[in-house]
């Protein structure tokens, strides 16, 4: 039997965000239902607002979230109160299916029907009533509560929901108030970028990799071994999954393809080396697996100066207190300073003209 | 007592037509006619912006071994402050100018090879300058085109860094001077130009280009034999 989804509905008439498209054939909603968060078995909330990611409007939940939720709490308003309508009735269908079409709810009406009804709670009687909290929505299997979704991979999709003000559960009568949202179970995470390039430098080096294209790539996180000090020695792994207690030590929006480590921070001596690996991070926030791994090595670097003076030139630092690049900018400060000063609005040609004894006409 | 009443009547028929022996016009047709001459406000100050080349003459191969011939840009502002008008020649006074350049390049390990460790030397040339703009071109004869000449102190600000620390920073001190040649753009809207006088004391707008050198080398041979910038600039 196909998991259920159940969903706990909280009252109230807290003001959120309306979340979920309209259908394209769908009659004006009336019912606005947004979703809350995510209850996590140690009872905290996964606050909604964290929760779209991002397509605009729509509600994501990745693996992290999936496996141990135990529910997804929404919050529903302007129920027809007085109406008649005796429930909220939820049915799921494919993103762009209106199940409030009764064509799409009705077995009589063509060979099968687009929406299924998952779950009915009981409509308030009045406005701020609080509704009847029901059993699980995702996941906790082990607990013998009903879950819609039991966060396999094959549950992955856009799925609408649609709440319908109905007379009694399961109804393919025509509705005329109801309301909406849109749920993503994206539980897959990208590739591990490729191409990883370590390097070698005294203060610091740049890792570099290859962008991974596509459009789902919310960003890049680097990891280190810092407990080597040979490369070879490190047990990253290409494929490997991100240790938990281990500590990022760069991440990356998805615009860039490198990062800079420094060295002594990672508690590298001269001629030590340790390794690096990158992963991808998608919308949802699934994380991939360890790319390749690359090296990175701390060694004798000379720049500028350290190189003139061994050429026999002279690089004499500054013993005058001060930083020069703010005497720098104290000059650019009283040049600005100065043609503010002088800069002066002139009377009107009319007038000036006066003055110089000229006519004026 | 006839004369005395024809003179009074005189008098008056003056008072009333208010003509006047100083009141009479010149017709504009008559070759006599100047018009008169547009005075324009002072003109004691320049500002100009600018965007050049600048590579040190180092006296090392220091500089394209890290930096591999890097050359900036350099971007700079000049302030003059031009008090003194020499008649049919132009204004004399001060010019107080700023810049900055920054070249990036790797650090070397020892073999000499580049290393994934950045190297980064920034200068900020800082100037003081007498200025002589010659101006009697446009001025005098309608051609748009201004010379300047300038030469003073010159201070330059310069800052070392290997991988993102500071190595050395320091000043070096030295002459510079430089030569412009300026296109007055007054031509292309004269109206608009006397507007911009009128309204805001703006009298003349140019783009230029300048050839200049220094020889700053006190803490580092940060000078430069010959650098060029092009820029925008007004006076006021």
């Amino acid at each position: 039997m196909k998991p259920i989804l159940s969903i706990t509905v909280a009252a109230g008439l807290w003001v959120a965000t309306c979340v979920g498209p309209a259908a394209e054939t769908a009659e004006a909603q009336s019912i606005t239902i947004d979703v809350i968060g995510i209850r996590l078995p140690d009872g905290t909330l996964r606050d909604g607002a964290d929760l779209p990611r991002g397509t605009a409007g729509r509600v994501t939940i990745n693996a992290e979230e999936c496996d141990p939720a135990t529910e997804i709490e929404v919050q529903y308003r302007d129920f027809p109160v007085g109406s008649g309508a005796m429930f909220l009735d939820f049915w799921r269908g494919d993103q762009g299916v209106a199940c409030n079409d009764t064509a799409n709810r009705d077995p009589s009406i063509g060979m099968t029907t687009l929406c299924e009804e998952v779950f009915a709670i009981q409509g308030p009687q009045q406005q701020d009533e609080i509704v009847a909290r029901a059993d699980g929505v995702l996941g906790d299997q082990d607990s013998g509560t009903r879950a819609y979704f039991d966060c396999s991979e094959d549950d992955d999709g856009v799925y609408e929901f649609f709440g319908l003000a109905a007379n009694n559960e399961g109804s393919v009568a025509p509705v005329t108030d109801f309301g909406s949202f849109i749920l993503q179970l994206d539980q897959t995470p990208r590739e591990a970028p490729s191409n990883v390039r370590g390097g070698a430098g005294e203060s610091q080096v740049t890792v570099n990799w290859d962008d991974l294209g596509g459009t789902d790539v919310f960003g890049y996180n680097v990891y280190v071994d810092e407990t080597v000090t040979d490369c070879a020695d490190s047990g990253f792994a290409p494929g490997m999954a991100v240790p938990d207690d281990l500590v990022r030590r760069a991440n990356t929006d998805f615009n860039s393809t490198s990062a800079t480590l420094n060295l002594a921070n990672l508690g590298l001596e001269l001629d030590q080396s340790t390794a690096v690996a990158v992963t991808s991070v998608d919308f949802a926030r699934n994380e991939s697996t360890f790319s390749e791994v690359a090296c990175v090595t701390r060694i004798a670097t000379a720049g500028f100066c350290d190189l003139h003076e061994e050429m026999g030139g002279e690089c004499e630092d500054c013993a005058v207190g001060g930083s020069p690049a703010g005497r720098a900018g104290l000059g650019a400060a009283l040049l600005l300073a100065a043609a503010g000063l002088l800069r002066r609005r002139r009377p009107p040609r009319r007038d000036r003209r006066a003055r110089h004894g000229e006519s004026v006409r | 007592m006839q004369r005395a009443l024809l003179a009074l009547a005189g008098g008056a028929a003056v008072a009333l037509l208010g003509a006047s022996p100083a009141d009479a016009q010149i017709d504009p047709s008559d070759d006599r006619y100047e018009p008169p001459r547009r005075v324009g406000s002072p003109d004691n100050y320049a500002v100009e912006l600018r965007l050049g080349t600048y590579s040190p003459d180092l006296d090392t191969g220091a500089f394209n071994d890290v930096f591999s011939g890097d050359d900036g840009p350099l971007v700079g502002a000049e302030l003059d402050i031009l008090p003194l008008r020499i008649p049919y020649v132009g204004r004399f006074g001060l010019g107080l100018a700023f810049g900055w350049v920054r070249y990036d390049g790797d650090a070397l390990d020892q073999a000499g090879n580049p290393t994934d460790e950045s190297a980064r030397l920034t200068l900020f040339p800082l100037s003081a300058l007498a200025v002589l703009r010659v101006d009697v071109l446009n001025r005098e004869l309608g051609v748009p085109l201004v010379f300047t000449g300038k030469i003073g102190a010159d201070g330059v600000v310069w800052n070392s860094e290997t991988g993102g620390r500071s190595e050395a920073r320091n000043i070096s001190w030295g002459l510079r001077w430089a030569g412009q040649v300026a296109l007055v753009l007054d031509f292309f809207d004269q109206r608009a130009a006397r507007r911009l006088d009128d309204e805001w004391g703006i009298n003349h707008t140019f783009v230029y280009f300048e050839g200049y050198g220094s020889t700053a080398s006190t803490t580092l041979d940060v000078g430069t034999d010959f650098a060029w910038a092009a820029g925008l600039g007004l006076s006021f």
